[in-house]
């Protein structure tokens, strides 16, 4: 028993008891305390203080890491701007950098892949053990099949140049499992952005509707999550769209619309519909887009004035002079009507989109989405009311349904046609810093990208990013086409945890030749591996600077080592040059990685430092002079000055029409006339289903459509959140790693609160997963919800750490590798569950 | 002078960082205390260095039925309950108005948790001791916010003076009710009922959503109430301290030494 622990309960009761009556006088208590209490030290551990930039998730909010005798003993957000924090993931990140079930020494797998066997192995040993393989394939003339997988916890910007210079393009990026479709709508219709270029202005806006995203759930504490606050804190009405009541988007006071899942898309045309029908288009606005521009109504192509002109000289109707013009010219353009151009019929791009708008009945949306036409009507309604302080968030949307591209490009269109792009209180660019590059030029790497040659050669892939896509080395792997890929080298993503496909997934990870993992932490894909270098954290590296933030105030985030690697981990950097002076000639070390040895990042630094780019005069006065002064100081954050939102396109206009798309989707007509899934390249609004809705528009009883959330306490699949003892009480309280399906319909299943469920696709019922079933009335009835980096899915991940659910659901496990068109982002949701109790 | 905290509800983004930033700071607490190795703590689940966790709940019926995350946390009250009753005088009100268990005073009797009205002290069995909400009186005298304060990246924490919070907290229910119709309270800013008084903790959230929030409009407990008896009796002078107290003592003790045997047993 501890030595504080003077009397216990029993012993208390015999002595009041003794004391007979006195017991009462005893009880009565005063306002001073009979023993005082000793005040410690409140600024214990406040002599060392590091900036760090937390990447418990990917978003590197600043912070300062507090060292007390060589131990982090505390993080906490810096207050770099006003919209500064960092979430309850940071201020677990103690635990995280000092869990025992972290990755202690470099391990080669004894045992079958996946299965987790490994024995223990000197770093020398598992270093010359990754180069040999990595020579080999090199010497082979074969350095393209070793493929990349890196992410934050990486040795950023160095590990990219080694495979630069080792001879490899394909360093993957894994957007197609994630923001892919906010980039390449992005790319349609405004000609530049992605996850992360845009912000609501939710402190100014009088409405928001929110829809296929939710605001709190994988919480950006520093720049989103901050600015939204600022907008609940002042009232901001919202409509939230969404299969299940998000606790974390004003929970007692937004209205919320449950939608079924996947239709995202249907109910925004009929919101559209009712913006055109009841004239909401924003008149003045409209000069800053293309739909003045003449359109051929056969091949919905713009005309310009001549073959080869600039695409700046697009034609409009002028009815100031009653002909056809160049843009440019005309003084009163047409946004309807009819006319004749060169023997054709065209018509303005307004016209076009009113047509195809309206012919979208809102009946037929309602009934596939579940919302009705009188509330799609209202919302349209009090979007015109608060216009141009009103948004449709277009913040960050994931891959999980075939359509979820249309419903991202229709979520930009709506926001233009109601003007809310640049407007106070409407949508804003985010304002990002620039930075130098590397203090070296990186080499052509050479060698055929996996990427590349998918998006050539597969007409299905029109949208597509080039370095966006993992799930594409898996189909690279499974079709041999390009080749098939030898060495994986995972060096921060999860593609086991993360990416849709199931056993084809799997199906590459048991049989390619070599996987390489850097981890801190155990994960999915790391439980695969060859050789595992066991890889540090944040806290215990020094890292580049960093720029990239979801906020509408520019940030330069420094990261220094708070301190050594603990646990027989090694930094990053470290890693690499050791790795590096194995695998590459001693000239090609000296030129490309001698100065890291030498001088750790410093000269990176000082090359980013320099470059810095994008502040205002007033913001760059307030930057310290040298590097060393900002490494010494801490990140560095500006202040809010609104981004110009000067449209980035060609035509410089916003294009509300995408011309893009307009001539992807003509090119589908004329190149792959079998191509079937042209509809979701137009320009226009035709109206598109989800695959499962395609498949089966009514449900059996036992069958659910999978939708999942972010929690804010969750990143991804690594042990260091859903291992994490400062968070898993917190994910227990909310029961983060259950599944959460409609209380009516479990009744009809004879399910109950906490049963125990085995869940399977439709279409593969051997592979099963189970979890605890929490009962709910805040999901809609098709819904089967879960949050996304808890569930045990199919892995054995869970036995090497001791506090992670050992039940749980992971979609990612199930079923084959599907593509959504376009984009070719990953499918995980648009399948069919089902569910029973387990006996 | 009266230091008050507040949680507006209604501006929560549920990211929960207040409470995994309290656990954090009481794990570091640990080292600078007790010289408890901060990876000893980093690796424990330790669930009593939650001071406050939420408690997810829904109210009203599908497709009008909403989430809600309540607070379950120490409200610092007026008349605190467990420092009147606490038989060892472990219970002390800092002068910021916090009402603070000094473990090292503590006996482990579990009265606090018996009389507390809002069910908030946990016992620690490793440490015999009651663990509750200290309102980071340490952080709060040397002019620090409160750990949990100081963790919201949304502003739904905010702590300062009487005055300072009460303010704000006005402020913002009459621009909630403004801008979003309804109405607000402001909860523990009069008193709530005569057992608890005003609170140290206040809590802005919709009226109509009160007991939802864990607000009850008349905190109390039969423990205390039996208590509050006894007190009554024992002090109305030595001809009060008669066979009637005594044997209401006796009763109460015999009732607890039962429940203690129950306790027990169900351990």
């Amino acid at each position: 028993m501890d030595k504080r622990t003077k009397l216990s309960r029993r012993d208390f009761f015999k002595v009041s008891s003794a004391l007979g009556a006195t017991g009462a006088l005893l009880a009565a208590g005063q306002e001073a305390a009979a023993t005082p209490l000793h005040v410690p030290d409140s600024e214990y551990a406040r002599e060392k203080g590091v900036p760090v930039l937390c990447q418990m998730c990917a978003q590197h909010c600043p912070a300062t890491a507090w060292v007390k005798e060589g131990k982090v003993v505390r993080l906490e957000a810096s207050r770099v701007h006003q919209n500064w924090g960092t979430c309850g993931r940071a201020r677990a990140a103690v635990s995280a950098l000092y869990s025992e079930d972290r990755i202690k020494t470099p391990l080669i797998r004894t045992g079958e892949r996946g299965k987790g066997e490994f024995r223990k192995a000197s770093w020398d040993e598992a270093l010359d053990l990754v180069a040999g393989k990595m020579k080999a394939l090199r010497d082979a003339g074969k350095a393209d099949r070793a493929v990349l997988f890196s992410r934050f916890t990486s040795a950023a910007k160095y590990d990219e140049l080694f495979f630069n210079v080792f001879g490899s393009p394909n360093i993957v990026g894994y957007g197609d499992t994630c923001f892919s479709v906010v980039s390449s709508s992005s790319r349609a219709i405004l000609n530049f952005g992605g996850p992360g270029s845009h912000s609501s202005d939710f402190e100014h806006a009088d409405y928001g509707l929110v829809i296929g995203k939710n605001l709190g759930g994988a919480i950006i504490a520093h720049g989103w999550g901050a600015q939204f606050g600022d907008g609940l804190r002042h009232g901001l009405p919202l409509t939230v769209v969404d299969p299940r009541h998000p606790n974390e988007m004003a929970q007692a006071t937004a209205e919320w619309l449950p939608i079924r899942p996947g239709t995202d898309y249907s109910f925004l045309l009929g919101v559209i519909h009712f913006v055109f029908k009841k004239g909401y288009v924003d008149a003045g606005f409209l000069s800053k887009t293309n739909a003045d521009a003449l359109i051929d109504p056969e091949t919905l192509l713009p005309l310009f004035e001549d073959e080869g002109d600039s695409p700046g000289d697009y034609l409009v109707f002028d009815t100031a002079e009653n002909r056809v013009r160049p843009a440019r010219e005309a003084r009163v353009p047409a946004y309807g009507g009819t006319y004749a151009w060169e023997g054709k019929t065209v018509r303005p791009a307004l016209a076009l989109l009113q047509e195809s708008a309206l012919a979208n009945s809102p009946e037929e949306m309602a009934a596939v989405c579940g919302i009705s036409p009188e509330t799609m009507e209202s919302v349209a309604d009090r979007l015109h009311a608060a216009a141009p302080k009103a948004f449709v968030e277009i913040g960050y949307r994931f891959t999980r349904h075939s359509t979820d591209f249309r419903a991202q490009v229709a979520i930009q269109m709506l926001n233009l046609l109601l003007g809310l792009y640049g407007q106070e209180g409407g949508i804003q660019r985010n304002r990002n810093a620039g930075l130098g590059g590397l203090p070296v030029d990186p080499p052509e790497p050479g060698g055929t990208s996996i990427l590349a040659w998918h998006n050539t050669h597969d007409p299905g892939r029109w949208a597509a990013s080039p370095v966006e896509g993992r799930s594409t080395v898996v189909k690279a792997f499974l079709e041999k086409k390009p080749m098939v890929p030898e060495l994986l080298f995972f060096w921060g993503q999860d593609l086991v945890g993360g990416t849709a496909g199931g056993a084809d997934v799997v199906k590459m990870m048991k049989e390619v030749e070599t996987i390489v993992a850097v981890s801190p932490f155990w994960q999915d894909s790391v439980m695969f591996a060859d050789v595992i270098l066991p890889g540090c954290t944040f806290l215990e590296q020094d890292q580049p600077l960093y720029t990239g933030y979801k906020s509408l105030i520019p940030v330069i985030g420094v990261n220094r080592k708070a301190v050594d690697p603990v646990l027989g981990s090694r930094d990053g950097y470290r890693i690499l040059c050791q790795l590096a002076k194995r695998v590459l000639e001693p000239e090609e070390y000296d030129a490309y990685f001698l100065h890291l040895e030498k001088e750790g990042l410093m000269p990176l630094w000082r090359s980013q430092f320099k470059g810095i780019s994008g502040l205002t005069p007033d913001e760059a006065a307030t930057l310290p002079d040298t590097v060393e002064a900002l490494l010494e100081k801490g990140s560095w954050g500006g202040s809010r000055t609104m981004a110009d939102h000067a449209p980035k396109s060609p035509t410089g206009k916003h294009e509300v029409y995408s011309f893009w798309l307009a001539g992807i989707h003509h090119r589908l007509a004329t190149e792959h006339p079998d191509y079937g899934l042209r509809d979701h390249a137009s320009p226009l609004f035709p109206h598109l289903t989800c695959r499962w809705y395609g498949k089966k528009k009514a449900l059996g009883t036992d069958e659910f459509i999978p939708a999942s959330g972010f929690s804010p306490l969750g990143s991804f699949c690594g042990g260091q959140t859903r291992n994490n003892p400062v968070l898993v009480p917190l994910h227990d309280d909310m029961g983060y790693a259950n599944v959460f399906i409609n209380e009516a319909r479990a009744r009809k299943l004879g399910v109950s609160e906490g049963d125990t469920v085995e869940v399977w696709l439709e279409d593969y019922p051997e592979e099963r997963q189970r979890a605890v079933v929490s009962l709910s009335r805040t999901v809609h009835p098709d819904v089967l919800f879960y949050y996304h980096g808890f569930g045990r899915g199919c892995m054995q991940t869970p036995e090497k750490l001791r506090f992670a659910r050992h039940d749980g659901l992971n979609i990612n496990h199930f079923g084959r590798l599907q593509f959504s068109p376009g984009v070719a982002g990953h499918l995980p949701q648009d399948v069919i569950l089902k569910l029973r109790r387990a006996s | 002078m009266r230091h008050l905290m507040l949680y507006d509800t209604l501006s929560c983004l549920n990211c929960f960082a207040c409470m995994s930033a309290c656990s954090a700071e009481n794990r570091m607490r640990m080292a600078r205390d007790e010289g408890i190795h901060i990876e000893r703590s980093s690796n424990a689940l330790l669930p009593e260095t939650f001071y406050f966790t939420p408690v997810r709940r829904e109210v009203g019926a599908y497709p009008k039925a909403r989430v809600l995350v309540a607070f379950h946390h120490c409200r610092h009250c007026e008349h605190a309950p467990c420092l009147a009753n606490c038989p060892s005088g472990a219970i002390e009100r800092r002068p910021g108005g916090q009402v603070v268990i000094n473990a090292s005073a503590c006996i482990g009797c579990r009265t606090c948790i018996d009389v507390c009205p809002y069910d908030v002290p946990r016992y620690d069995p490793v440490s015999n001791t009651a663990k509750k909400c200290i309102g980071c009186y340490d952080r709060v005298e040397s002019g620090r916010q409160q750990v949990c304060v100081s963790a919201c990246p949304a502003g739904a924490l905010v702590s300062g003076s009487e005055a300072e919070v009460i303010a704000e907290g006005e402020k913002r229910l009459g621009r909630y009710a403004e801008r979003l119709g309804g109405e607000y309270m402001l909860y523990g800013k009069e008193a709530v009922n005569a057992t608890v008084g005003r609170t140290g903790w206040l809590t802005l959230a919709p009226k109509a959503l009160a007991e939802a929030y864990l607000l009850p409009e008349n905190p109390v407990k039969r423990t205390m109430q039996a208590r509050q008896g006894s007190k009554t009796l024992g002090t109305m002078g030595l001809a009060g301290i008669g066979a009637g107290a005594a044997l209401h003592s006796l009763h109460w003790l015999s009732a607890r030494k039962k429940k203690v045997r129950e306790e027990e047993h169900g351990e």
